[in-house]
């Protein structure tokens, strides 16, 4: 198993638990009365922003890393580990639409946390991770790459894939 | 009959221009294909946008974020598109936007 994994699992746990003690200070109406302990929220919800942000690069890597095992080691077990990265990416998207709601409501304060933007970023890219089909497909520009390919191979414009080509 | 693999022009400039880290995961993921097309961690399947085509397209996963295309006929092998789908989700975002 990926020593990875094991990291990203208690990370998300532990951005799970974050969650779980900020945003009742954040629904219970106006807990904080002053401007100093806003900016402190403010603060402690960019930290978390940016720990879930940098868990979702972890998981790129994991990802990648989880691919060349599958490439270089006959015994690798590959379904395990992929169904562990597959949910730990589902509770990734948890993680940003939570860290989306929180980031809005100090927003609405006048507090407007850094990372909100890439949060924003992030949740689309993990969509198109998780993603039964890759949305590219059905758009414009693809389609227009596409054809350039199909138009190359009805012009012969292919070359024989070699080990020397790779 | 020993698979046969062709690329096009595009699909090379698209391999040319990945990282090398990522066109290592390439190579090593063709050199499996050589050895077992049907390997799990490909996540082979034909994408229902594109079934339209003959022959038919299928993905192949070099990673879940990068991925490449491939006409397949028997064991005729033609590579049309390999690259990352968030950066080019992203790309198509910022042309609509």
């Amino acid at each position: 198993m990926l020593p990875l994994l094991d990291y990203s699992t208690k990370k998300a746990q532990m951005l799970h638990e974050y969650h779980a003690q900020l945003e009742p200070q954040l629904t219970q109406g106006e807990p904080w009365t002053d401007a100093h302990m806003w900016a402190i929220l403010s603060g402690e919800i960019e930290v978390l922003l940016r720990d879930t942000l940098q868990l979702y690069t972890d998981l790129v890597r994991m990802d990648e890393l989880h691919h060349y095992h599958a490439r270089t080691q006959p015994q690798y077990p590959y379904a395990q580990v992929e169904e562990a990265i597959e949910a730990l990416l589902r509770q990734l998207r948890d993680l940003l639409v939570k860290g989306t709601v929180i980031a809005a409501a100090v927003e609405h304060h006048g507090y407007p946390p850094k990372g909100a933007a890439d949060v924003a970023q992030c949740l689309r890219a993990l969509e198109v991770l998780l993603a039964d089909e890759s949305p590219i497909y059905t758009s414009e520009p693809f389609q227009a790459v596409l054809q350039q390919s199909l138009d190359d191979i009805n012009a012969g414009r292919v070359v024989e894939m070699t080990p020397e080509q790779l | 009959m020993a698979l046969r693999s062709v690329g096009t022009a595009t699909f090379w400039r698209q391999y040319r221009a990945l990282s090398e880290p990522i066109r290592r995961l390439a190579r090593l993921a063709y050199q499996q294909l050589l050895q077992d097309p049907w390997h799990p961690s490909f996540h082979r399947k034909k994408p229902r946008a594109l079934e339209q085509t003959h022959p038919p397209i299928y993905e192949f996963r070099i990673t879940r974020q990068y991925r490449a295309l491939c006409q397949v006929e028997g064991e005729a092998y033609c590579w049309i598109f390999i690259g990352d789908h968030v950066a080019f989700d992203r790309e198509i975002r910022r042309l609509s936007s």
